[in-house]
C-alpha cells in the first residue's frame, strides 16, 4: 500500500480522472467535492499521505482548505498540491503562503500527475 | 554512469590528446619533411584513433582516420613525399577528426579529396554533451511547512547526473533560537548533466524561487585547449599504472579558498599563542604554522600550469593567420615550461592572443616588402616566458615594421591628445599607443580588428596587478612585455610598522634588513644609503605616505631587489614574517603610488601591501623630487 491520497474537486470528471490514475499506480484515493466535504472526511479518516485539491470550489475554496488543513498538527508537513489553470498567478502565490507544496497545471496528462505525486511523496 | 559510458569518455579524452599531438607533429614535419620519426608518430596516432574509435561506436571517425592512415603509410614507405599541400590537407583532416570526436555531424565531403585551408584560427569548440551547472538551493525557513522535503529535491537533482552537494549550515541559530520546524540549511550543488537547464527547473519547480541556477563553463573537449572543466578519471600509461589524476578545476578553487581562510586564521592563532604564556600551546601553534605553510605551497603548486598549454595552439594560429593574409610568419616559443597559476593563465591568454594577432596582422610585413627591406622573407615572432622575482614575464617580440613615431605623433595631434608644439620623447610617444581609441592602422582588417585594443590589454593586465611595456625600433620590430604576479591569492611578506600604520613587503623582493643608524649620506638631495660600499637609493615611507610624527631616529630599512636594482624602504619597526591573503583595493585607491593591495591582520586591523616596483622607480627618480624642506640628516 502506498498511502491514502485525497482528491478534492467539484468536477466529477476531474475527480474520476485523478482517482483512476492514482489507484492504478497503487494508491488509495478518497474523493471530496469541496473544502467542507474534505475537512469532514479528513476528520473521520485514518490519516492522509497527501492532498490534491482544486482551487475554485463552492462552500470552501481550495486555498482556505489548505490553511485549515495546515492548522491540524497531524498535517503540518503533509504534501498538498493545488490544481490550477495558471501556474504563476496570484492564486498560486497565495496558495504557497497558505502552505501548499506545489501545483499542477490544468489541463494535465495522467503521467504528469503521477510524476508530481512521486516527486512530492519522495522515494 | 555505466562502464560503456565511462569507456567512451576515456576514449574521447584520449582522442583529444592525440589530435593535439598530431597538430604539433604536423607543424614540425612541415619544417623537417624527411624526418622518419615524425612520420612514424603521425601514423601511430592515426592508427590508435582508428582502432579505439571503432570500439566505442565512432564508426565514421574510424573509417576517416583509416583513410588518412593509409596516406601516411605510403609516406612512410617512401611512395609519397611530404609536400606543403599534404601538410595543409593533413591539418584540415585533423580538424575533421576533432569534429568527429565531438560528434558534430558534418555534411562535408571527405576532406581528402579537397585541398582546403583551415580558415578559422580558433579551434572549434563544438557542443559537448556534458554541461555543468552550479545550483544554489536556499529554501525558505518554512519549507517543511509546505510539505517539501529538501532532501528529496536534492535526490531528484542527483538523478540528472553526477553531483557534488555541499550543505552550508552558517544560518543555523543557537539551540534556544532554533525552531525545529524551520529549515536553516542552504545547499551548493555542482551538477554535471547531459540535460539542459529546463530539466533542472522541472525538478525544482516547487521551490524555483529558492534556487539559483547558473550554467558554468561547459565541459570542453577541444583538443589541446586547457580544460576549464575536466573529467574526473585516471590516465593510464601503457603498463596500466595510474600516473596522474584529472581533477575538476572548481575543486581546486574551493581548496584554494579554504587554504586562504586557514592561512588567515593560523596567523591569528600565532598571535594569540605568542601572547599567552603557555609553552604547549605555542608549540602546537608552531606546528600548525608549519603545516599550513606546506599546505599552502602544495595547493598553490597544484594550480600551477605551464604556459606551454596556451602557447601550443598559438603556433598553429599564427601559421593559419599568416596564410590567410598572404604572409610568411613563424612563431618561436621559449620558456613554455614556465608555470603560472591556472586562473592567471586563463586571464592573460586572450591578451597574448591579441598581441600576437596584432603582430601578424599589422606588424609583420608581406614577404616582398620584407625582402625589399633586406629582411628574411619569413617573419619571426618570438614569445619568451620566464619568472622574474614574484612575477612571470611574457615577452612577445616581432621583427616586423615596428611603430612609426612620426605617425603616432600625427595621430596624437589630430586626436587632440597633444599639441603640435609639444615635444615628446620617443618613449613617451610609444606609450600613447595604450591610449583608448588610439590606432595608427587606417583600415580595419577582418582578422584582428583595428590595431587598437592595446588599451584594453593594458587595463586588463593592470587589473591583475601586472604591467605592460612596449619597445619599438621603427623598421626593425617591436616588443611587448607583459608582467603578471605568479598568483593572486596568497603572498608571503614582511610586516613592518611606520608610524601607526602597518605595511607588508612581499618577501620575494626582500634582500636584507638593515639598521639605518649611521648609514645616511650626510646632506645632499639624493637619498642614498651606503651598504657595504654600494650606494642604494632609499625612500622614507613615513614621508612618502605623509604619515604623522617625526622619525624616532632608530629607523630600520628593508632593502629590496628587483632584477638589477635595489631600493631601501625606511620603516620604524620590523614586526615579522606574515602570510597574507591578498585583498584587492577598489578603484578609489588604485592610483596611490606604492600600494598594490591590502590584507586583514590577525587582530582585525588592515595592512597595506607595498608595490615595491613602483617605489623603486620613484626612488630612482629622486632627483626630480623636492625635499620639501625636511631635514634628512642623521647623526651617527
Amino acid at each position: 500500500m502506498n498511502g491514502t491520497i485525497m482528491a478534492v474537486d467539484d468536477s466529477a470528471s476531474m475527480r474520476q480522472m485523478v482517482s483512476f490514475t492514482l489507484r492504478a499506480a497503487g494508491y488509495d484515493v478518497v474523493e471530496a467535492v469541496d473544502g467542507k466535504d474534505a475537512l469532514e472526511k479528513i476528520g473521520g479518516s485514518n490519516g492522509l499521505s497527501m492532498l490534491i485539491t482544486d482551487i475554485n470550489m463552492p462552500n470552501m475554496e481550495g486555498i482556505e482548505l489548505v490553511r485549515r488543513v495546515r492548522e491540524n498538527p497531524q498535517y503540518k508537513f503533509m504534501p498538498i498540491i493545488l490544481l490550477t489553470t495558471e501556474s504563476r498567478g496570484a492564486k498560486v502565490e497565495e496558495g504557497k503562503i497558505a502552505g501548499a507544496t506545489g501545483w499542477i497545471l490544468k489541463p494535465f496528462k495522467p503521467e504528469q500527475l503521477l510524476a508530481v505525486v512521486k516527486k512530492v511523496l519522495g522515494k | 554512469m555505466d562502464d560503456v559510458e565511462r569507456g567512451r569518455e576515456l576514449f574521447i579524452e584520449e582522442a583529444n590528446e592525440l589530435t593535439a599531438t598530431l597538430e604539433q607533429t604536423l607543424l614540425e614535419l612541415e619544417r623537417r619533411p624527411e624526418d622518419k620519426e615524425l612520420i612514424g608518430g603521425i601514423f601511430r596516432a592515426l592508427h590508435t584513433i582508428k582502432g579505439s574509435g571503432a570500439m566505442f561506436g565512432f564508426e565514421e571517425l574510424s573509417s576517416f582516420a583509416h583513410e588518412l592512415e593509409t596516406v601516411y603509410h605510403d609516406i612512410r614507405s617512401g611512395r609519397l613525399a611530404v609536400t606543403e599541400d599534404i601538410i595543409n590537407m593533413s591539418l584540415s583532416a585533423v580538424d575533421r577528426i576533432k569534429k568527429l570526436v565531438e560528434n558534430t555531424p558534418s555534411g562535408e565531403p571527405p576532406v581528402l579529396e579537397e585541398f582546403n585551408i583551415a580558415g578559422s584560427a580558433e579551434p572549434h569548440a563544438g557542443k559537448s554533451p556534458l554541461r555543468r551547472f552550479e545550483i544554489k538551493f536556499k529554501p525558505s525557513a518554512d519549507v517543511f511547512l509546505r510539505g517539501i522535503n529538501p532532501l528529496s529535491i536534492i535526490n531528484d537533482i542527483r538523478e540528472l547526473g553526477d553531483c557534488s552537494v555541499r550543505a552550508l549550515t552558517d544560518g543555523l541559530p543557537g539551540l534556544t533560537d532554533m525552531n525545529p520546524e524551520h529549515c536553516y540549511t542552504e545547499w551548493d550543488i555542482s551538477l554535471e548533466t547531459e540535460r539542459d537547464e529546463n530539466a533542472i527547473r522541472d525538478v525544482v519547480v516547487f521551490v524555483e524561487n529558492d534556487c539559483e541556477i547558473k550554467e558554468t563553463a561547459t565541459a570542453k573537449k577541444g583538443a589541446g585547449e586547457e580544460r576549464s572543466a575536466e573529467i574526473e578519471g585516471a590516465s593510464r600509461t601503457e603498463a596500466g599504472d595510474v600516473q596522474s589524476i584529472r581533477v575538476h578545476s572548481w575543486k581546486l578553487d574551493r581548496l584554494m579558498n579554504l587554504v586562504g581562510e586557514l592561512v588567515t586564521v593560523q596567523a591569528r592563532l600565532r598571535r594569540v599563542a605568542s601572547s599567552k604564556d603557555d609553552p604547549e600551546v605555542f608549540v602546537i601553534s608552531e606546528t600548525v604554522e608549519r603545516l599550513t605553510e606546506e599546505l599552502r605551497d602544495n595547493t598553490m603548486q597544484l594550480r600551477m600550469v605551464p604556459i606551454g598549454t596556451i602557447s601550443g595552439k598559438l603556433r598553429r594560429m599564427v601559421r593559419d593567420l599568416a596564410m590567410v593574409l598572404g604572409k610568411e610568419v613563424e612563431l618561436k616559443v621559449e620558456g613554455a615550461e614556465t608555470e603560472l597559476d591556472k586562473t592567471m593563465i586563463e586571464k592573460i591568454r586572450e591578451f597574448i592572443v591579441h598581441i600576437i594577432r596584432n603582430s601578424v596582422d599589422h606588424g609583420i610585413e608581406g614577404p616582398a616588402e620584407r625582402e625589399a627591406a633586406g629582411k628574411k622573407r619569413k617573419g619571426l615572432i618570438h614569445l619568451w616566458a620566464g619568472q622574474s622575482g614574484p612575477d612571470v614575464v611574457v615577452r612577445i617580440k616581432d621583427d616586423g615594421r615596428g611603430i612609426d613615431p612620426g605617425r603616432i605623433r600625427e595621430k596624437a595631434v589630430r586626436g587632440g591628445l597633444i599639441t603640435g608644439e609639444d615635444s615628446l620623447s620617443e618613449n613617451e610617444l610609444l606609450q600613447m599607443v595604450f591610449a583608448p581609441g588610439f590606432s595608427t592602422s587606417e583600415s580595419i582588417t577582418s582578422v584582428s580588428g583595428r590595431g587598437v585594443g592595446l588599451d584594453v590589454v593594458k587595463k586588463g593586465i593592470e587589473s591583475l596587478r601586472g604591467s605592460v611595456e612596449i619597445e619599438s625600433s621603427y623598421g626593425k620590430g617591436m616588443t611587448i612585455a607583459i608582467k603578471v604576479p605568479l598568483t593572486l591569492a596568497i603572498i608571503e611578506g614582511l610586516l613592518v610598522r611606520v608610524a601607526e600604520e602597518c605595511f607588508v613587503v612581499p618577501l620575494q623582493v626582500v634582500e636584507e634588513c638593515i639598521d639605518m643608524k649611521g648609514k645616511y649620506e650626510a646632506g645632499g638631495v639624493k637619498r642614498i644609503v651606503n651598504i657595504r660600499g654600494e650606494a642604494v637609493p632609499y625612500i622614507n615611507l613615513r614621508e612618502h605616505f605623509n604619515l604623522e610624527g617625526e622619525g624616532n631616529h632608530n629607523e630600520q630599512a628593508v632593502v629590496c631587489r628587483l632584477e638589477d636594482s635595489r631600493v631601501g624602504l625606511v620603516v620604524d619597526e620590523f614586526i615579522g614574517d606574515y602570510q597574507t591573503v591578498i585583498k584587492p583595493l577598489n578603484g578609489f585607491y588604485k592610483n596611490i603610488q606604492g600600494i598594490s593591495g591590502a590584507t586583514i591582520l590577525g587582530d582585525g586591523g588592515v595592512a597595506l601591501i607595498l608595490d615595491v616596483e613602483r617605489l623603486l622607480k620613484i626612488a630612482e627618480n629622486a632627483e626630480n623630487q623636492s625635499v620639501s624642506g625636511k631635514k634628512e640628516v642623521f647623526h651617527a
